[in-house]
């Protein structure tokens, strides 16, 4: 599903410059969940940017289910992300003004799917949100934000989720309810999953753990 | 020892906050400042005009010399302050030119040394001293007096000493019964012509230095309490002429209000610059607030910054200004068109400082309420962090120091409280227009799918419903800007409107021609080319009773009236001058009522009278009114039928009191006409035939008139467009920056979107269709309003004519939406650009 | 249909009287800026009705008129009928420096006129204030007595006698007089009228 190679990345110019990622490479097969750990500063972050097209490397290549990522304009990218990929953030992961079913439809509708809000009221409801729906940001708690999210980024049914510290904002027991949520229909839609997360505990639920540590991997 | 480190680190780290408040802070002062300098300079020079005019600093007249009690009471006035001091008397003589043993009425104005304090007299050759003869140019013209002729003047001769091309203090009288010659007070004694039995003007000129025009008024009010008698009268420059006081007082209230305007824009600027700057440092707020700062001082600290920028601004700007001013003060001139002062009286702008310290202190005071009211402890917990929020009633101190200041500024509590009231109707309407705007798009866009009109249009739509205190912020800051620019642009073009002359104006007025000379004159006239216009008979008659009962009159019982009863009396003079016409004349207009043409086939024995409208109500009638004339010793009854409006300005031969033709066709009449523009290169010839063959025809030069009136207009007007100018220009840069900051604070909400799959494209067509629609509303609705209390100040305070300028109205809204939608593309592009990256949790 | 109306009634109103006089002047006769009743004919009549409750006197004052509005103006009177015409006209062509023969002769024109119709003149005489000068105020003086001798009308030397120059007597422009002053010109002029009725 995704292969990197000689993946580099740094920042900044001159005197403070710092490589971030010095050199990865990585192998992930469809329908694996990723863990990638390490502390703050190790380039983990960088990592998942990169391979969710976020970003573009400085040198190395990225393949995703056999398309070179490099090569692609930035329209092309734009529109294989939105296919492709789902992404779910720590924070600002929805639009305050839009309610929760429609923040859901979201990507389906920017992919001129006519079927959008009936798929989006189906993904609410498997993440037991039904009643939610017609609800804006500001009236849910922070485990509902993030299971909305989450219907969010599996709304166009992606090959990839990735997921950016996703319990981070969220106290202990609502993170481990949205976490099983995730797994499961991870599970269940046979999605590859990259989970960037600090939490070991977090971390050992995944079927494989990479760790960086100051860009490399360890 | 925290609250120094607060205050002192706080610049270190945001200076580009400080910066942006200070820039702010400099515009509504720079404004206020250069106003302020404007308009100092016009009215100073307006006031130098008057002065001149007048050629004193006050002046005690009247037709008659004063007795010697009078004449001792205003000694012991004037002896407590050092002054220098002349006599000026007028009077009509019949004056002899030696050589050519003609004579003819002459005005002798009789002068002392030092005459005139201020303005000149210019001769055709050699300078003008106070001892001999002098000659105006007309009577040169006239009688072909070289200098060097005698004059025989009562029982002297005198020699032509010299010919006067220019006097300053000629004015706008424009019309005299006769031209001019200056002699020294003391030879007209010698000869014989300031006797007992003379009448004329008496004058006596003060010139009183370092006085100001508080301490001029109350000598004023000293000297006529100590002189009663209504036929004396003192007059002080601004009062010499009507026209430069009128145009005094409107432009000094312009400049007021536009100053007022400029200083609001920016303090909406700070308002909001703030407002976001403490949203962001809300985090650390919290954390001091952890640390030990009470939020009292939190709020203190605040104050405190803002005091020492206010300072600063203040201070470098006094050190600056003055000499950059001086550096560009030529060129700046020669820009605009019009001379400037050479320096800045700094004074002047640091008095205003105090009311603008407390404004831009009690502009915040909702922001600092706010914080005072966030739950910091809880805060730090919480997700995301939200600035505790404001009450209306935490602007009341901002709104009270507002409501003074412009009292103060505009020196009067009606024009202040007036542009108070229309700030708070701008806030009121703003926010009514906004909740209605929300309710009906809540009703068009809710119901249905984000995309039915397209995505872009479903995201606005949804910002604008769902964006409750911000939204209203920003649409309210724009309301009130566009308010303040419009009010500003409308007033300018109701007063040019006032101060710009007709173009169509006669070349000369004639009266007093007789009835039967009438055919002579026109014969005479088309023989030498020309061609009299508006022929018009004017009949005198007096009031003498409305509806059947008599005019009130004002009892006299003593010889000496007060001032007040002379003017009650005046405006009740029952002589006046009427004519009879079928219609209106070009300068007038139908205001209320019907025109004579009308209702033809009633009574026809009943006569028609038409009014002016102010005239009649000075005298309290209206229409319907039955109104008796005595005409001549007749008595002619009409009924009003018509109010109308006259454009005086115009000098064509109007009248307060209209009848309708047949009722005094045969009453003793004398005529008026006009010589119009297109024989103005024939007029001096005209004149001087009029003079020789129609003695008894008196003649007003109108183009002479008009040159010296428009001279003091032009100025105004130049003035009150720079204001303009500038106040557009501060409004202007205060929008820009809103308008930016709005589009940057959605950052995080175009990443999103971004990584969700939306092109920029779509992202920079939504920016725009949503503040399109948010920035074109607020400024109609801004205009709007502008304009309605634009005509409400004008019209009731400044007495001007309602006029709709659409042109004015709708150019500059359209070029400020467009000036808008070009700063969110501008803006968006770049925040457009944002990098979907920016979302992940280590940025 | 007016004009004749109107004409009518001025004719009614006058030929019923048993004495009607008229003052033909400019803004001394009209009384500037003063009631009707306070302007001197007005006043006269008040005097005179307590020897003839049937005088009618007619006030012909026009502000600025001058001696050439005479002889337009006095047809306007001739059809009342008056019995005597007051004349007082002269002083604006004064004030105004205009050609004194010109003034002589409109004013002789006016007599004739009236003198044709039956109708006695007084004539009242004028003089001009000191500033304007020898030998203008001189002449302007002596035309009055002149066509007095000339006509055989009695004469009221100055119309402004004891008025003139004295601020008690004028309104605040000092040349037009006021109520008190009119008292007075009434006076003057009935020293020389009354005699005559």
């Amino acid at each position: 599903m995704i292969k990197i190679s000689h993946l580099k990345k740094s920042y900044g110019v001159g005197e403070s410059k710092v490589d971030v990622l010095k050199g990865v490479d990585l192998e992930i097969g469809a329908g694996e969940t990723v863990a990638l750990v390490g502390k703050s500063g190790s380039g983990k972050s960088t990592l998942l940017s990169l391979m969710a097209g976020l970003d573009r490397p400085d040198s190395g290549a990225i393949m995703i289910r056999g398309k070179n990522l490099n090569q692609m304009s930035e329209k092309e990218l734009t529109l294989f992300r939105a296919q492709n990929m789902g992404i779910v953030f720590q924070q600002f992961h929805l639009i305050s003004t839009l309610t929760a079913l429609e923040n859901v439809s979201l990507p389906l509708m920017i992919l001129h799917n006519t079927e959008a809000e009936q798929k989006a009221r189906e993904l609410i409801d498997e993440v037991g949100l039904s009643h939610r729906s017609g609800h804006l940001p500001s009236q849910l708690s922070g485990g509902e934000g993030q299971r909305v999210a989450l219907a969010r980024a599996l709304a166009s049914g992606p090959s990839i989720l990735f997921a950016d510290e996703p319990s981070g904002n969220l106290d202990e027991e609502t993170g481990e309810r949205v976490m099983d949520l995730m797994f499961d229909l991870v599970k269940k839609t046979k999605t590859t999953l990259i989970l960037v997360t600090h939490d070991k505990e977090l971390a050992k639920r995944c079927s494989r753990i990479v760790m960086l540590e100051h860009g490399s991997l360890v | 020892m925290i609250f120094n480190l607060f205050l002192i680190k706080e610049f270190k780290k945001y200076p580009f906050f400080f910066i942006l408040i200070s820039l702010t802070l400099l515009l509504g002062i720079f404004g206020i400042a250069g106003i302020g300098v404007v308009s100092e300079q016009v009215t100073s020079k307006l006031r130098q005009n008057a002065k001149e005019l007048l050629t004193s600093d006050l002046v005690v007249s009247a037709r008659r010399e004063l007795l010697a009690e009078e004449d001792l009471s205003l000694s012991q006035i004037m002896a407590r302050h050092p002054h220098r001091k002349y006599q000026v008397i007028d009077i009509y003589s019949m004056v002899k030119h030696v050589r050519t043993d003609q004579i003819r009425l002459v005005e002798i104005r009789c002068i002392e040394e030092g005459f005139p304090f201020y303005g000149h007299l210019s001769l055709k050759s050699g300078i003008f001293k106070t001892n001999g003869l002098y000659l105006s140019q007309d009577l040169s013209d006239l009688w072909g007096g070289q200098v060097g002729d005698e004059f025989k003047v009562g029982e002297k001769i005198f020699s032509n000493l010299g010919i006067v091309t220019k006097d300053t203090s000629q004015g706008l009288r424009g019309f005299s019964l006769a031209p001019r010659i200056y002699l020294p007070l003391s030879l007209v004694k010698d000869a014989g012509l300031l006797k007992e039995g003379s009448t004329g003007s008496y004058a006596r000129h003060f010139r009183v230095p370092n006085f100001s025009q508080q301490d001029f008024l109350k000598l004023q009010q000293e000297i006529l309490k100590a002189l009663p008698d209504a036929a004396i009268r003192v007059t002080l420059p601004q009062e010499s002429s009507e026209q430069t006081a009128r145009v005094l007082g409107l432009l000094t209230d312009f400049m007021s209000l536009a100053a007022l305007i400029g200083l609001i824009l920016s303090l909406v600027g700070i308002f909001y610059l703030y407002q976001s700057h403490l949203i962001s440092r809300l985090k650390d707020f919290c954390l001091f607030h952890l640390y030990g700062l009470s939020k009292k001082d939190i709020v203190l600290g605040v104050i405190g910054q803002f005091s020492i920028i206010f300072f600063s601004v203040v201070v470098g700007m006094s050190l600056l200004l003055i000499p950059i001013y001086e550096m560009v003060q030529s060129q700046l001139s020669s820009l605009i068109g019009m001379e400037l002062a050479t320096t800045l009286n700094l004074f002047e702008l640091l008095k205003s400082m105090p009311f603008l310290y407390l404004l831009g202190v009690t502009i915040l005071i909702p922001l600092l309420m706010g914080l005072l009211r966030t739950p910091m402890g809880a805060q730090l917990k919480a997700a995301k962090i939200s600035l505790g929020t404001f009450r209306f009633y935490d602007f009341s101190p901002f709104f009270t120091i507002l409501l003074s200041y412009s009292v103060y500024l505009s020196h009067s509590f009606k024009i202040g409280s007036l542009f108070f009231v229309s700030i708070l109707l701008v806030l009121g309407v703003s926010t009514l227009v906004i909740k209605v705007t929300q309710i009906v798009f809540r009703k068009i866009f809710l119901r249905r799918p984000l995309n039915v009109y397209g995505l872009e249009i479903g995201l606005a739509s949804r910002h604008l419903i769902h964006s409750g205190h911000k939204l209203t912020l920003s649409f309210l800051s724009l309301a009130l800007g566009t308010t303040l620019i419009s009010l500003v642009l409308q007033l300018d073009s109701l007063i040019q409107k006032e101060f710009t002359l007709d173009e169509k104006k006669p070349s000369l007025f004639l009266f007093d021609i007789q009835e039967e000379q009438l055919p002579d004159l026109l014969d005479f006239s088309r023989s030498f080319g020309v061609r009299l216009e508006g022929v018009t008979p004017l009949i005198r008659g007096r009031l003498d009773r409305v509806n059947g009962m008599k005019f009130t009159r004002v009892p006299e019982n003593s010889t000496v009236r007060t001032r007040e009863d002379e003017v009650e009396s005046r405006t009740k003079n029952r002589g006046i001058n009427l004519t009879y016409r079928a219609g209106l004349s070009p300068s007038e207009k139908l205001l209320e009522g019907e025109d004579f043409s009308s209702s033809k086939n009633e009574n026809e024995s009943l006569t028609f009278v038409s009014l002016e409208e102010r005239f009649a109500k000075r005298m309290g009638l209206k229409l319907g009114d039955k109104i008796t004339f005595d005409i001549q010793g007749v008595e002619i009854e009409g009924i009003v039928k018509n109010l109308r409006e006259v454009k005086w300005t115009s000098f064509y031969p109007n009248f307060f009191v209209n009848l309708s033709p047949g009722a005094i066709d045969e009453a003793p009449k004398t005529f008026l006409a006009v010589l119009p523009k297109d024989f103005h290169h024939k007029k001096h010839a005209y004149q001087r035939e009029i003079v020789r063959r129609f003695p008894n025809v008196s003649l007003i030069d109108v183009e002479e008139l008009m040159l010296k009136l428009s001279s003091i207009f032009e100025k105004a007007r130049q003035a009150i467009e720079l204001i303009s100018w500038l106040s557009l220009i501060i409004g202007l840069v205060i929008l820009y920056g809103l308008s930016h900051d709005q589009v940057y604070r959605r950052y995080f909400d175009i990443a999103l979107l971004k990584s969700l799959g939306l092109t920029a494209g779509q992202i920079r067509k939504q920016l725009i269709v949503e503040f399109g629609f948010l920035f074109i509303l607020a400024a109609s609705v801004g205009f709007l309003i502008g304009w309605l209390i634009a005509i409400t100040i004008g019209i009731q305070i400044f007495k001007l004519s309602w006029s709709v300028d659409l042109y004015r109205m709708v150019v500059p809204a359209v070029s400020l939406s467009i000036m808008c939608l070009v700063t969110i593309l501008v803006a968006s592009w770049r925040a457009v650009a944002v990098r979907p990256r920016e979302l992940l949790s280590d940025s | 249909m007016l004009k004749i109306l109107s004409f009518f009634f001025f004719l009614i109103s006058f030929s019923a009287q048993a004495l009607t006089i008229v003052c033909l002047g400019d803004s001394l006769t009209e009384g500037y800026q003063l009631d009707r009743e306070d302007a001197f004919p007005a006043m006269m009549e008040m005097e005179l009705k307590k020897s003839f409750p049937d005088i009618k006197i007619i006030n012909g004052g026009s502000s600025g008129a001058t001696s050439a509005s005479g002889p337009k103006r006095i047809n306007w009177y001739l059809k009342a009928k008056p019995d005597w015409l007051i004349l007082a006209l002269g002083a604006n062509d004064g004030l105004r420096g205009l050609d004194l023969k010109e003034t002589e002769k409109n004013l002789g024109l006016v007599i004739e006129k009236a003198q044709q119709a039956k109708i006695k003149v007084l004539l009242v005489g004028m003089k001009m204030p000191v500033n304007y000068g020898e030998p203008y105020r001189g002449n302007f003086e002596k035309l009055f007595p002149s066509l007095a001798k000339r006509y055989a009308l009695p004469l009221v030397p100055f119309l402004l006698e004891g008025v003139a120059s004295r601020p008690e007597y004028n309104i605040a422009d000092g040349i037009h007089p006021n109520v008190k002053g009119h008292q007075l010109m009434s006076k003057n002029i009935l020293k020389v009228l009354r005699p005559l009725l």
